[in-house]
């Protein structure tokens, strides 16, 4: 008995130990992380392929894996979805498999190609796929409308009529009315990068500190004095919005999503104010990438495609919000609340005065040492109060510093540089 | 048979230190490595940068001065429920292990439980809006009510503490006199 006992032990270890044998497709994603957005990748956008093992990653640790595996020599990952900023220490590693056979499908299939140049990320070969998009909006309540001043477009307000209309509904509630999410973990380094200082600089590095950039920084002041001091623990805007903490809020489309879906009748959805410069706006891409070395590149190749494809893309808007990169119309038949969202994202790249800014280029993985710069200028001028020249020139010492030892050259909107974009 | 005996402890408790070795003294020795090194070669680079953060002197003020807050009040509280309890004669066990429920929570779940009880939509707004103190929710956790945010951090912490404090000087307190 004993020995039949040891027997079975030993046999199952085996088997146990044996079992990776599987073959499945490793897809590794940093987005589409909540339990139910992947339940719907899974489920619903990779429907019809099997042996696809979707896994998800926080960005940290994403870098970290493609780190490990290529230092290692050992790869276990066929295809990467990740965003724009992630992708790129990757390709300045030169860790991505070029993409061009399946780019020029793509763009004969219907996608644009100031879309498709996005994923060359600076060099000459295609680096990844573009595989969903996602933009920055403003939301408000319909309950705030009324305090709108009169006259004013909300589809096309200026930052003095934003401050207007915060004044009014703090002097009507008695609580400030607005929210940004400016917490640890909400997207508020974009707002600066993407929103901010195009619309008030016409650019994101070289304007850093110029006299427009100070101007800005004292209409956000006065603006300020409008926004709910709770801003600085928001991450995501829509539970602030749905708990009628705030009435107006600045977030990521797929972050305001869930309140908005949930009583679409209750909320408009407009672009983001415009400043003296025009009207920034910053595209989120979200790309997919096949590594280098990686074990199942056809496997990888077929399901790029087939999220790529008209209905995947559609559906893939529709569950979870981010929308597609290829050109669709969207069905009519879409969420109420998804339907908002797309209305204000076209009026924001549609509009006259739109400055677009890209997602920056060349900081390989001091990305988020980028971002800081701007959030303590924001900590600095806007919560502690300091001035704003001096803030300006410290972090701007900072800024070139950064761009000096990344050696990244300017982009959207900043004109072009030949080395490292400098801070004027 | 007497030099088998002792090897045996020493060999018994070789995979637990072996996997607290791997798991725990390793990875702090090689991230205590990595803080004072810079691609591989010592350097105090990134010690310098920890301190020229913006918020680096005020985050070690307001530790520094959260522990001056809360220590000698955790002390206090439980040296004197200690007393208290020791005096009791029924009903002590009850009580004890109604006092011993913090230390079976984490801080991240006490966390959280305080933050619903504090923040704009909380239990303590609820109260005070039902009983007509506010007319509105009032913050107490914002950058703007410093004072309320220091209080509000040093409450949940010595609740939280209460139980680890407590154990000790409550064994204390009720050993027989000498």
């Amino acid at each position: 008995m004993k020995r039949i006992m040891s027997l079975a032990v030993l046999a199952t270890t085996a088997f146990a130990l044996a079992s990776p044998a599987l073959a499945q497709t490793v897809f590794v994603s940093t987005q589409l992380r909540p339990i139910e957005e992947a339940t719907v990748v899974r489920q619903d956008l990779l429907k019809g392929i099997d042996g696809v093992d979707y896994v998800v990653e926080e960005p940290p640790q994403f870098a970290v894996r493609m780190e490990a595996e290529r230092q290692a020599g050992k790869h276990t990952i066929s295809l990467v979805g990740a965003l724009h900023g992630e992708l790129s220490p990757l390709a300045d590693k030169d860790q991505l498999e070029p993409l061009d056979d399946l780019a020029k499908k793509l763009a004969d299939g219907g996608m644009p190609q100031s879309v498709l140049d996005l994923g060359k990320l600076g060099k000459s070969n295609q680096q990844y796929i573009p595989w969903m998009q996602a933009t920055y909006v403003m939301a408000a309540h319909k309950d705030a409308l009324q305090y709108l001043p009169q006259g004013v477009d909300i589809n096309a307000l200026t930052y003095d009529q934003l401050i207007e209309w915060g004044k009014a509904m703090q002097e009507a509630t008695g609580q400030p009315q607005i929210g940004f999410p400016a917490g640890p973990k909400g997207l508020m380094a974009r707002y600066f990068q993407g929103y901010f200082y195009p619309s008030f600089t016409g650019g994101v590095v070289r304007t850093f500190k110029n006299a427009d950039a100070a101007a800005g920084w004292e209409k956000l002041k006065a603006l300020w004095v409008y926004v709910n001091p709770n801003s600085t623990n928001y991450d995501f805007m829509q539970e602030p919005l749905a708990a009628g903490e705030v009435m107006v809020a600045w977030d990521h489309v797929a972050r305001l999503k869930n309140a908005i879906s949930a009583t679409p009748d209750d909320y408009v959805v407009f672009p983001a104010p415009a400043g003296p410069k025009g009207r920034g706006y910053m595209p989120v891409i979200a790309g997919l990438g096949i590594p280098r070395g990686a074990p199942d590149a056809a496997a990888a190749t077929k399901i790029i495609e087939h999220l790529t494809t008209q209905e995947t893309q559609l559906l893939t808007a529709s569950k979870v919000g981010f929308f597609p990169t290829l050109n669709v119309e969207l069905p009519p038949d879409l969420d109420k609340g998804v339907a908002l969202l797309a209305g204000a994202v076209t009026k924001t790249q549609g509009a006259s005065d739109a400055v677009i800014s890209l997602l920056p280029v060349g900081l390989g993985d001091k990305g988020g040492e980028f971002n800081k710069v701007y959030m303590d200028a924001f900590q600095l001028i806007v919560l502690q109060e300091q001035p704003v020249g001096e803030v300006l020139e410290k972090q701007g010492a900072v800024m070139a510093k950064l761009m000096a030892d990344t050696k990244a050259p300017c982009w959207a909107p900043d004109a072009n540089s030949d080395g490292a974009c400098p801070v004027e | 048979m007497t030099q088998d005996r002792t090897w045996t402890p020493y060999l018994l408790i070789l995979p637990s230190v072996v996997f607290l070795a791997l798991l725990f003294i390793v990875p702090l020795v090689q991230t205590i490595w990595l803080a004072v090194s810079d691609q591989g070669v010592p350097s105090l680079d990134n010690m310098q940068r920890m301190v020229s953060d913006i918020n680096f002197t005020r985050s070690v003020q307001n530790t520094f001065l959260l522990t001056l807050a809360v220590v000698p009040v955790q002390i206090a509280i439980a040296l004197a429920m200690g007393t208290m309890v020791a005096k009791i004669g029924r009903g002590r066990e009850t009580i004890l292990w109604v006092w011993t429920i913090p230390l079976g929570i984490s801080d991240l779940a006490a966390g959280l439980v305080w933050l619903s009880i504090l923040q704009n939509n909380g239990y303590l707004n609820s109260l005070l809006y039902g009983v007509g103190v506010i007319s509105r929710p009032t913050g107490w956790l914002s950058y703007q009510t410093p004072i309320a945010l220091f209080i509000a951090i040093a409450v949940a912490e010595i609740w939280l503490s209460i139980s680890t404090e407590h154990s000790p000087l409550l064994l204390i307190q009720s050993s027989p006199p000498l």
